[in-house]
């Protein structure tokens, strides 16, 4: 494995790779992660090399526990690790507050900001505002190879300044790979100890203005030993001409990049740690600027930044930020070129001539779907069909989406998914609008991974608040879209343990639901049969849908040798073409003379179709 | 050499990642700075999936600026069609003619487009458009089509488009399946014919 390289080598990382590579060089001996896309390759890493390396690992419930978790570790004198993606921070922030005040540490906090929202629906969050709300100094790297080395420098820094450190990432960091230079591993297994401290832990009313005082003046001791210092986390590249460009993260990037392009050489001041920023530093830089842009992603943080420093240092300077550079998306290159053209009022590059070219050229979608095979689409059909056989118009069924898998029940040709919240937040509107609304059905679907992150509570409040809901918990024993990581309903975790899975059945029935049901969605009739029997009662009900993930599954299989079963069109039978195609599988597709076939390396052999279609549809019996 | 910026894409599930990592390896034992960008969110759910390839002296950004990737490694032709915003003049595209129907058009019972329809747009943006029959050739050596991505990468470096030896590629595949001999083998096998038809191809 590239991540557990000797030292003094070169070796190919993603950038999440390399958070992981920096916190093993830093010593690390305890990690925890929910996984969620853009961080999920870290807690994926950690997964991989934990148990040679000798350290903890775990796939905890959700961010609010992991970070718990970590801090504990930090609490007992280990050097600890909490890693998630942005949404993560919002589930986690509760605790993140408190643990600055408390100085969890050494403890590093990586968080994954997604502009463009590529992986994330929710919000296009910058998650560099919580750095200000919770007061803990943020360190942001552009590429892995600084991320393995701010890594690093985040554990001392944490260790040094007895504070958590936030190390915020942006999915152009986390999935850009490059050569990386190791350095040697430190990484050991280590049991700690909690000393009993309740001055450092005595955060009741008055005290805890005592230690918020004390985290202020850590933050100016941080801004002047650390942030302050030119060319070690921030600095300056000294250019030729009178422009000033400030920039942070990947966009120093596409700002040297927009140069080159561009043909122009303005000095550029990089800031690796905007929280607490290098206010001299800042000013010494504008000073004898004529003009300067501010070149980040998402929000105006930085530039609000640079805006209060020149009030704060009575500097009258253009500053340039948002009013020239989106706020929306993902940055590139070519914002920062249009960005240089307005400044330096010249014209090299037309690309609205280019977007003129290509934007009428259609392609057709290819949103991405259920697996061949996937136990979701088997359900959803179920769904579908119990649905029509009630009468029930789709109008009158209030679907609540979550987030996994499932979601892409939204696209067609099921768009069973009303709307998509937040994880569990499903749940809890449906309950709300099950409580609001009368002839119309509600139903909320969970997955089984989302449900023990944040479904827990919401299935007890529509239990005791007692509303008609109908919950469905997709039960394919992973957390399944991040890359099947286990979780509480898998028998084995990540460190191995046989611990034995969680029932969600019984979890419901200890909440004392009545209606409690099971289901095979391979077994289409007996699904449709539960389903019909829910939605025609006026009463709560939990059923769980419950088959293995089907690409693990299939991998599994594949790693033993072990042949998947295929199914295959035997008749051509006109009624059936459109119900099979309808089915939306990958696998089944038509071929030019309009005749349906299924393509036998796709087939993952759920037979689905064969139960939709059996007078066409055979199973493919190996000799 | 200058900076080459390279687009490979396809849909998800073909092994992009893959060849993008022994692409980027391979550059590296080439002695290039290298960097690489995985434009994707749900790709392994049969999504459309974009990734970038940046490799030469001195390499910031991971991205490709529109109109100005040297080549475009597309594994599926409509997918070729997703990226032409990359395209210009002098960039050649490399197509495996191999379909991969979206869910967009069977489910409403569509044709899929024909190659010409695909390549006459694309011709909008470059001349150079060369179609590959990588998916059929595969599974006629390996009995199946996993490994069209290892087959792409050899065109694409025996037609001369990436200025990487082979060896180093080679090598590339050696490191990421070590452990693995039979797996080596075939990538191997795959990649050979890969070269020797590019080359071909060139004259």
């Amino acid at each position: 494995m590239r991540v557990l390289e000797s030292g003094n080598k070169k070796v190919i990382l993603l950038g999440n790779e390399a958070v992981v590579r920096g916190a093993l060089e830093a010593g690390v001996e305890f990690a925890t992660t929910f996984p969620g896309t853009p961080a999920s390759e870290i807690g994926n890493t950690f997964y991989k090399i934990a148990k040679d390396v000798g350290i903890y690992f775990e796939y905890s419930v959700n961010e609010k526990v992991a970070i718990e978790t970590a801090a504990g570790a930090a609490f007992s004198g280990l050097k600890s690790i909490v890693a998630f993606k942005h949404f993560g921070l919002n589930v986690a922030s509760d605790t993140f507050m408190p643990i600055v005040y408390l100085q969890a540490s050494p403890m590093v906090i990586a968080v994954a900001d997604d502009p463009s929202c590529w992986s994330s629906a929710q919000s296009e969050q910058d998650s560099r505002w919580y750095a200000e709300i919770a007061k803990i100094p943020m360190i942001e790297p552009s590429d892995p190879q600084e991320t393995k080395d701010f890594t690093k420098l985040a554990f001392e820094m944490s260790e040094k300044y007895k504070t958590p450190v936030f190390l915020r990432l942006t999915t152009r960091v986390s999935h850009t790979k490059m050569p990386v230079e190791l350095d040697e591993i430190k990484s050991k297994s280590k049991k700690g100890r909690f000393q009993r401290d309740w001055e450092r832990f005595n955060n009741l009313p008055p005290h805890i203005l005592e230690l918020k005082r004390m985290v202020l003046e850590k933050l100016e001791k941080i801004r002047e030993e650390v942030s302050e210092k030119l060319g070690y986390l921030n600095r300056i590249e000294e250019g030729s001409d009178n422009i000033g460009i400030i920039t942070s993260g990947v966009s120093y990037h596409y700002v040297k990049e927009a140069c080159k392009k561009f043909g122009v050489n303005p000095s550029i001041l990089k800031i690796s740690m905007a929280n607490p920023e290098p206010k001299k530093m800042i000013a010494e830089f504008i000073k004898d600027k004529d003009v300067v842009l501010v070149v980040e992603e998402l929000d105006d943080y930085l530039e609000r930044k640079v805006k209060l420093v020149v009030k704060e240092f009575n500097i009258q300077k253009e500053i340039h930020g948002k009013d020239s550079i989106t706020g929306v998306g993902e940055l590139r290159v070519e914002h920062v070129i249009n960005a240089l053209q307005k400044i330096y009022n010249i014209s090299r590059f037309d690309f609205s001539l280019r977007k003129e070219k290509y934007k009428n050229i259609e392609v057709p979608k290819r949103f991405p779907t259920f697996c061949p095979g996937c136990p979701h689409r088997s359900t959803y059909y179920a769904f579908k069909v119990a649905m029509e056989e009630l009468g029930l118009r789709r109008e009158d069924v209030v679907i609540g989406g979550d987030i996994g898998c499932y979601m892409l029940a939204i696209n067609p040709p099921y768009q069973l998914a009303d709307f998509i919240i937040d994880m569990g937040a499903g749940l809890g509107v449906s309950h709300g609008i099950a409580k609001s609304v009368e002839n119309q059905k509600v139903v909320a679907f969970i997955g089984d991974g989302t449900f023990y992150h944040a479904g827990m509570p919401q299935l007890l409040n529509a239990r005791f608040n007692n509303s008609n809901l109908i919950t469905v918990v997709l039960d394919n024993s992973y957390t399944a879209m991040t890359g099947q990581q286990p979780n509480p309903g898998s028998d084995v975790n990540a460190m191995g343990e046989k611990v034995g899975g969680v029932k969600i059945e019984e979890i419901a029935k200890a909440f004392g639901y009545k209606n409690v049901a099971v289901i095979n969605p391979y077994n289409l009739k007996e699904a449709i049969e539960v389903f019909r029997k829910a939605l025609a009662s006026n009463e709560q009900w939990v059923i769980v849908s419950r088959a293995e993930c089907r690409l693990a599954m299939v991998r599994r299989l594949m790693s033993k040798d072990l042949k998947i079963p295929k199914f295959y069109v035997a008749n051509q039978v006109e009624e059936c073409k459109e119900k099979l195609m309808k089915i939306g599988c990958p696998a089944i597709q038509m071929d030019e003379n309009g005749n349906v076939y299924i393509d036998q390396d796709l087939c993952w052999g759920c037979g689905l179709c064969f139960q939709v279609c059996p007078q066409a549809v055979r199973a493919k019996v190996e000799k | 050499m200058n900076e080459k910026n390279v687009i490979i894409n396809g849909v998800g599930g073909q092994g992009i990642l893959t060849l993008l990592d022994l692409l980027a390896n391979a550059a590296m034992l080439q002695g290039y700075e290298v960097k690489t960008a995985e434009v994707h969110g749900l790709s392994q759910r049969y999504g459309a999936l974009e990734t970038h390839l940046r490799f030469g002296e001195k390499i910031n950004s991971s991205l490709v600026m529109e109109g100005d990737a040297d080549s475009i490694i597309s594994l599926e032709p409509l997918e070729a069609l997703r990226v032409v915003k990359y395209a210009s003049k002098k960039t050649v595209y490399l197509i495996n003619t191999f379909k991969i129907a979206p869910i967009s058009l069977t489910i409403e019972m569509k044709k899929y487009p024909e190659l010409s329809f695909i390549e006459e747009r694309l011709k909008r943006f470059t001349s150079n458009i060369i179609w590959v029959d990588a998916s059929n050739k595969v599974k006629e050596i390996t009995g199946n089509t996993i490994a069209t991505n290892i087959y792409m990468a050899g065109f694409a470096i025996g037609y001369g488009l990436l200025e990487i030896s082979p060896g180093n590629f080679e090598n590339a595949i050696r490191e990421r399946f070590a452990g693995k001999d039979a797996i080596i083998g075939q990538n191997l096998n795959v990649f050979r014919r890969g070269v020797e038809d590019g080359k071909s191809k060139r004259g």
